[in-house]
């Protein structure tokens, strides 16, 4: 916190990320904020592109323009790097096992996707069979992909109780692989049938991943069960971006009906829902008109995760957020595990206070619905 | 030495050759890794069987070293 | 202290400062001079940093100091005492981890006049002692930890700082400069004691103009060796080089034929040493 920094809107974000013109002419303190803003919600190198391909850079501040052009260096040195970190990584899952199905931002970036461009991704997340975890997290290690070291307690949680193996480094490359066996925790209760979606993948560009329909379902439910939605605002753009590209009357059918089987149609709604909402942009009257929830619920859901999903920076104000936070973190939470893991679990990370003031004051029932 | 370029070559190569003819490094823009061969360009085209010039693209040398086994065609 | 802001206007970055640590406001006044601005008229700098106190309890028992750029943190919390130190390495952790325009060596680089030489140096090389030796003496300061060079070019941009001395180099450099503008101690990080120096007047004048490199030098102190000197071979040159060239890997093409570049058009020396005055005549005559 600094005593002069300008605090900018949600809105006057979401309207310089879609007409970046606009922001031509904007005060210095205004900037300042924004590139600190945006840097944090991990949307610097979104702008960045977007800039770039409207020639806009050069009509900026020299300060942004360097902080851009940073920005867009980091995006493509991923990108390039990607396909060669993904192919040896595939040769080292395919002596174990032939299904190898990459996820999320890796998957976006190696189908050559719009909303790849401009987007940094943490980890490289990629898809395998339960049964095989053990022995691919040992062929990993044995090249060279080593644990990234986290502490006790969250290694054991990842282990026991999301079936995950930890984060895995390349320790020469500092690449990071996240081996996933499911798209949800499964002691969340709420395991979709991994089968339903590994029957809606296509094969591009030498590597598996998911169709644009089902990309869109996953982000929707990585979206809804997020643990501190500290920077899902930015996996709004990622919905936004699936569905502009993509978003034909069969995608929708393919989506809604993969939903519906896989029983995360909430999930699709709301994801779809808030994307839209903020992002300003319209849905198709099938998935508007089918509301999964009562209208109370609704506007309970509404009022805490449209807070919670905003920008989290704190030049970004965003009124009656604090207590939403929590509310939206007890949700993503509670989905994810049944609820005496979930006590034993806040427990032991942030109080007993807190595990009592969940039970006291839940707005939600055992299944992660509002009552 | 061929042997362990081998292990380094990949499509999209950028070649180096010092102009005291103390070595050659090649840079895989695909691995992001640099290879410094401690052998004269002479030698380098010797053991490849070069017949022409090393081109700046690199390309001849490319093609050799495809011919020899030492880049993946997968990566073409 | 309530926390208090200044700008550090060091070409090419700036940096809005906030810190209610007593003890950073005195020793970048002391060790930046006019870079410090109080009452800057940069509306927008470079970056963020904030480095205070951690907690108002902590500061009773055990005073920490924490150091974030914006939001983020890239340190654990350090011992008040090593405040200092954490300022400067956070700055460097700054650049290194945002600035993508310039090829970064980790090297020192000064210059005489526009005619520059890099002394790219691993720890324990008696390296810093050099570049405090050769900034009062005629030389002038570009950087003594970042070297920021132009993409394929040997152009480097000055990024003037403190000069950081270690341990033995500490009384040395004190001996030598009785005047010299010196922070205090920050005893036992994991380098061993540090200190930071001001390079003198002529070093911050010529902040904003950028020099050639036309030569690498390797100094290696040496008790038993009056100045022994090797040139190396570019490939030699190059594959050391190499090593020194902490984001090369970000810039890829770029910053590969950078480097090859500046291994042609360069010598590279390997010198041993005891004695400055000798090495400085080596580097003046020889050299240049």
């Amino acid at each position: 916190m600094s005593s002069n920094s300008l605090p900018i809107t949600e809105e006057a974000i979401v309207r310089a990320l879609q007409d970046p013109k606009s922001c031509i002419g904007k005060s210095d303190a205004w900037w300042f904020s924004f590139i600190k803003i945006l840097r944090f919600e991990r949307l610097l190198s979104l702008f960045a592109f977007r800039c770039e391909e409207l020639d806009l850079v050069v009509s900026f501040p020299l300060v942004v323009q360097g902080h851009l052009e940073n920005a867009l260096i980091m995006a493509q040195r991923q990108a390039d790097h990607l396909k060669y970190e993904v192919s040896l990584l595939s040769d080292s899952i395919k002596t174990v096992t032939p299904q190898c199905l990459y996820l999320k931002g890796a998957a976006y970036c190696l189908a050559n996707m719009t909303v790849s461009k401009g987007r940094l991704f943490s980890d490289i997340d990629v898809l395998v069979p339960k049964e095989c975890l053990d022995k691919i997290e040992k062929s990993l290690l044995f090249k060279g992909w080593l644990s990234k070291p986290i502490n006790d307690y969250d290694e054991r949680y990842y282990r026991e109780w999301a079936h995950e193996i930890p984060p895995l480094v390349q320790s020469r490359r500092g690449t990071v692989v996240d081996i996933h066996h499911n798209l949800v925790p499964p002691i969340s209760g709420k395991a979709p049938d991994i089968e339903a979606f590994l029957s809606q993948t296509m094969h591009v560009n030498g590597v598996t991943v998911l169709k644009p329909h089902a990309m869109l379902l996953h982000s929707c439910i990585h979206l809804i069960f997020n643990e501190t939605f500290k920077q899902a605002h930015r996996d709004l753009y990622d919905i936004s971006s699936i569905i502009k590209d993509y978003g034909n009357t069969t995608f929708w059918d393919e989506a809604i009906r993969l939903a519906k089987e896989t029983g995360f149609y909430k999930e699709l709604f709301l994801g779809c829902r808030y994307s839209s909402k903020k992002l300003g942009f319209e849905l198709p009257p099938k998935l508007i008109s089918d509301v999964p929830y009562t209208s109370a619920k609704l506007m309970l859901l509404d009022l805490v995760m449209l807070k919670a999903l905003s920008p989290h920076h704190p030049l970004c104000k965003v009124p009656g957020r604090g207590v939403a936070n929590f509310l939206a973190w007890a949700r993503g939470h509670w989905c994810k595990m049944p609820l005496m893991l979930l006590i034993y679990h806040l427990s032991i990370k942030s109080g007993r206070a807190l595990a009592q003031s969940i039970l006291g004051k839940h707005f939600f029932d055992a299944e992660g619905t509002p009552k | 030495m061929p042997k362990k370029l081998g292990e380094y070559i990949k499509e999209g190569v950028i070649y180096h050759a010092f102009s005291d003819q103390s070595g050659v490094t090649f840079y895989s823009t695909v691995s992001n890794e640099v290879f410094v061969a401690a052998v004269s360009e002479n030698k380098l085209r010797a053991a490849f069987h070069l017949k022409n010039e090393m081109t700046v693209d690199v390309s001849n040398i490319v093609s050799a070293l495809v011919k020899q086994g030492f880049i993946k065609t997968e990566w073409h | 202290m309530a926390l208090s802001s200044f700008v550090l206007n060091t070409h090419p970055f700036s940096f809005r400062v906030s810190t209610d640590i007593e003890q950073i406001v005195e020793s970048v006044k002391l060790l930046y001079g006019d870079a410090v601005e109080l009452d800057s008229r940069i509306s927008l700098p470079s970056y963020e940093i904030k480095i205070k106190h951690t907690s108002l309890a902590r500061k009773l028992f055990k005073p920490q100091s924490q150091f974030f750029c914006d939001q983020r943190e890239p340190f654990l919390p350090m011992p008040i005492d090593k405040c200092l130190a954490m300022f400067e390495w956070g700055l460097n952790w700054v650049v290194s981890a945002h600035e993508f325009r310039h090829v970064i060596l980790h090297s020192a680089v000064l210059a005489k006049g526009d005619k520059a030489v890099l002394f790219p140096a691993p720890p324990g090389s008696g390296k810093s002692t050099l570049t405090s030796w050769l900034s009062h003496n005629g030389w002038r300061l570009l950087s003594d930890e970042m070297a920021l060079m132009t993409p394929n070019t040997t152009q480097v941009t000055p990024f003037v700082r403190p000069i950081c001395l270690k341990n033995n180099a500490i009384a040395l450099a004190k001996e030598w400069f009785p005047n010299g503008r010196f922070s205090h101690i920050s005893p036992n990080t994991h380098k061993g004691d540090v200190i930071h120096l001001s390079p003198p007047q002529a070093s911050w004048h010529e902040r904003f103009n950028t020099a050639e490199v036309v030569a690498i030098v390797y100094p290696q102190y040496s008790t038993s060796t009056f100045c022994d000197i090797y040139e190396l071979t570019k490939a030699e040159a190059f594959s050391t080089l190499t090593t020194n060239a902490f984001n090369y890997g970000v810039l890829g093409g770029t910053g590969f034929t950078t480097l090859t570049n500046l291994v042609e058009k360069c010598q590279t020396f390997e010198v041993k040493y005891n004695n400055l005055e000798e090495l400085q005549s080596f580097l003046e005559n020889d050299v240049l």
